[in-house]
């Protein structure tokens, strides 16, 4: 668990231009700046193409900002750091690794403690995403969403200080996917990471962050940071209430009027 | 399914192939052929008998250069490949030669490796590399290249050297890509194997061929390509329960 | 014998136009490349690192080249020819084979299984039963030729007239289509990729047919003269001529690759 209040992640600045000096010049992420306190979990909403993912992969240090400074855990970013869990929009898992070996690549990969990997944690977090019994099978063999568990076990097996998720359940349906959201949920709950949610989904921005920072259409810039303000632990139910549909409906309008 | 459905896609080509033999025995016999020109298939089994341990002695030296050189060659397919994906300005300058020179007919060069290396084993196991290497350095690229690039990805964004993502990721993914080319590599060091005994050999398969030609013993010819294929099936049987092991070993 | 499975990198045409931007950077390393080869192997064989006799200097290949240009250009025909014609005649019957065998399910798994185990083989070995069968000219090399050109575009033609998703079949049945009009409008225009694929195999092996039909009977031909220049140890006149020969092979492949574009651009206007 981080320490609460102080700014964990800060992004100043940051902007990504792409074939700069041709005319295929393209501003994805115009310059934007916000902050993300330890053990906070804040969603950056935008519609699809806005540059959000862009935005995620230069924090998480995959792609380089054309201009502007990202800060994490007080330290300038330059490259991928090994404190860091990543989510993308596929699973991402090794096709010929068994569930349980794929959660323990992290190890393997950056040879982190590779003498003895934890198994045993990473066993126990498999069956916390309810996959008691599918240890042993090939990802071929998972369904969509039991293949996104693993990867959330993956993310979460070397206790990162810090959780970016591109986007992780978009591929999903929409019963899954509410599925997810509550294993994330719980996750998160027990662990407690400073996360950073990418998403196009409204309902599931609002249902997961304490935040929400929502993202123009390309070239992206921030238009809205709103607290969200339910109580945890969350129920899919709140989903019904007044109040979430409010939030939803404000969150709406910001995407579709977004000032140029 | 009944029993006859589901074995049908075994039973029609067994009885296809059976019939082919069948009129092939018939017409030799019903219009007595000379056994110079077309020995039947039972003339063939005959000479495959009775001339067996010739046969075999000769099917030694055919195989081993085979084999020999097949393995060379998936060592210098999959070395290569390997090296050049790690550097992208190799692997922009030597790749297209490759693709180049895979476009030429290679058995060709067959006589070029018999100056160099003599007419002995060393010239027939360097034509089977040779030939081999091409299928492979391609297949294996290929894999290479086509590796999940999120997982490439994923690979960086847990700090994995290139060395360990190439070792962990790419080299296991593209095992089903290597195993369609070491299909057809081995096929090919079979024939670049025989075309060498062809040209200029006193042993093997193809020198054993060519002799019976000369001395119009056709069916010793055909029991000869018989045994050829036997092994060059096995062979390639061989590599493809490879491929399934490794395709299952991917989940599939 | 092979595989159409070969994850080949397909050039098509969108790669060479692309070549007018990004030309100097797909063609500078290879071209570097090669300098580099031709350059090291020029400098080795002067200074005498290699036996001349066995390597000649690329400068010695070349003059060899030019200087027995006529000879070579005379003895490259009836290999040139000879691989045109193999590889129309096994286009032709494979083709047609393969649509015929592909048109009754029946016919298609009792033949198929015997097809693969030709494409399998190694059919090389049989090229001292066809002379005898056929003789020692043109006609016996263009024949074996064919023979070993025919197993990919046959293989090729089974394959790709089967892939074509079910739902098209599903498509043209509700449409009451006529089986020869789903053939014609729906299952060849989904083979030809596979089809062009096996004749770019096959056109290499209506090259090697001929080749090696002329090693066998050493009588005429770019393969008669290789074989001539091996057993004469005169390696520059070797090098020479298979350089023209692999100029043959590189012609009639890029003459399919040509067809295939042109096809291709023909079924996606309509």
């Amino acid at each position: 668990m981080n320490a609460a209040g102080a700014d964990y992640v800060i992004v100043d600045r940051l902007s990504k231009v792409y074939n700069e000096g041709t005319r295929q010049r393209v501003e994805a992420v115009a310059p934007s700046s916000f902050t993300v306190k330890a053990g906070e979990f804040v969603a950056l909403l935008g519609p699809s193409g806005c540059g959000k993912s862009t935005l995620l992969m230069m924090i998480a240090g995959l792609d380089a900002p054309s201009a502007g400074r990202i800060e994490v855990a007080g330290r300038a970013m330059t490259a991928p750091r090994a404190e860091t869990g990543i989510m993308f929009q596929d699973p991402t898992l090794l096709p010929w690794k068994s569930a349980l070996d794929n959660v323990l690549f992290p190890f393997l990969a950056a040879q982190r403690q590779a003498a003895n990997p934890p198994v045993d944690r990473a066993a126990a977090l498999l069956d916390e995403v309810g996959l008691r019994g599918f240890h042993d099978h090939k990802p071929r063999q998972l369904s969509g969403g039991m293949r996104q568990r693993v990867a959330i076990c993956r993310a979460l097996v070397y206790e990162p200080d810090l959780l970016l998720m591109d986007e992780p359940f978009s591929a999903l349906d929409a019963i899954t996917r509410d599925e997810m959201n509550l294993v994330l949920m719980k996750m998160w709950q027990d662990h407690r990471h400073t996360a950073l949610f990418v998403t196009h989904s409204i309902r599931e921005a609002v249902y997961l962050a304490d935040r929400v920072l929502v993202m123009s259409r390309r070239p992206g810039r921030i238009v809205e940071d709103i607290r969200i303000p339910f109580a945890r632990p969350r129920g899919l139910e709140i989903g019904e209430t007044v109040e979430f549909n409010k939030i939803c409906g404000h969150l709406r309008g910001k995407i579709e009027h977004v000032p140029h | 399914m009944t029993t006859v459905a589901r074995l049908r896609p075994l039973l029609l080509p067994t009885a296809f192939a059976i019939g082919l033999l069948l009129l092939w025995q018939g017409l030799v016999v019903a219009f007595n052929y000379p056994k110079v020109i077309l020995p039947a298939p039972s003339d063939i089994a005959a000479a495959l008998t009775g001339n067996f341990a010739v046969i075999w002695q000769q099917t030694v030296p055919t195989m081993r250069d085979t084999l020999a050189g097949f393995a060379l060659a998936t060592v210098f397919g999959i070395g290569l490949a390997s090296l050049l994906s790690f550097s992208r300005l190799l692997r922009d300058a030597i790749y297209p030669l490759v693709v180049v020179i895979q476009l030429v007919p290679k058995i060709a060069w067959t006589p070029l490796f018999i100056v160099w290396a003599g007419i002995g084993w060393p010239s027939r196991l360097a034509i089977a590399t040779f030939i081999g290497f091409f299928p492979i350095f391609i297949a294996m690229m290929a894999g290479v290249d086509s590796t999940d690039r999120s997982l490439v990805r994923l690979c960086r964004g847990l700090t994995a050297t290139p060395w360990r993502t190439f070792w962990l990721v790419r080299l296991p993914a593209s095992m089903p890509y290597l195993f369609a080319g070491l299909k057809i590599a081995i096929t090919l060091a079979v024939i670049g194997v025989i075309v060498a005994e062809f040209i200029s050999s006193s042993e093997g398969l193809g020198f054993l061929i060519l002799k019976s030609a000369a001395l119009l013993q056709t069916d010793l010819i055909l029991a000869a390509i018989t045994m050829l294929c036997v092994i060059g099936l096995a062979c390639y049987g061989a590599v493809h329960a490879g491929e399934v092991a490794v395709r299952r070993w991917h989940g599939e | 014998m092979t595989d159409i499975g070969l994850p080949l990198r397909r050039l098509t045409w969108p790669d060479f136009a692309g070549l007018g931007r990004d030309g100097a950077r797909l063609i500078a390393p290879p071209l570097a490349a090669a300098t580099l080869l031709f350059g090291g192997w020029e400098l080795a064989s002067r200074n005498g690192l290699v036996s001349a006799r066995l390597l000649p200097a690329p400068s010695k290949v070349f003059d060899t080249l030019m200087r027995s240009l006529s000879i070579l250009l005379d003895q490259a025909q009836p290999t040139f020819w000879g691989a045109v014609a193999g590889i129309v005649l096994a286009a032709a019957l494979g083709i047609a084979l393969g649509a015929a065998v592909s048109y009754s399910r029946t016919l298609m798994q009792a033949v198929y299984p015997t097809i693969v185990f030709f494409q399998l083989i190694p059919k090389v070995a049989l090229a001292p039963v066809f002379l005898l069968w056929f003789g020692t000219g043109f006609a016996a090399n263009v024949i074996f030729s064919v023979f070993i050109a025919f197993f990919p575009v046959v293989v090729a033609t089974i394959a790709g007239l089967q892939a074509a998703p079910p739902n098209y079949e599903r498509l043209c049945r509700s449409l009451m289509m006529s089986r020869a009009q789903m053939f014609l409008r729906v299952k060849f225009p989904f083979a030809l990729p596979h089809i062009f694929s096996g004749l770019r195999i096959g056109v290499t092996f209506a090259v090697i047919g001929v080749v090696l039909g002329e090693f066998i009977t050493a009588q005429v031909g770019l393969g008669y003269i290789i074989l001539f220049s091996a057993n004469n140890f005169e390696t520059a006149l070797l090098l020479a001529s298979i350089l023209l020969l692999c100029g043959v092979g590189i012609v009639l492949f890029t003459f399919f690759l040509a067809l295939e574009a042109v096809v291709i651009r023909i079924y996606d206007s309509r």
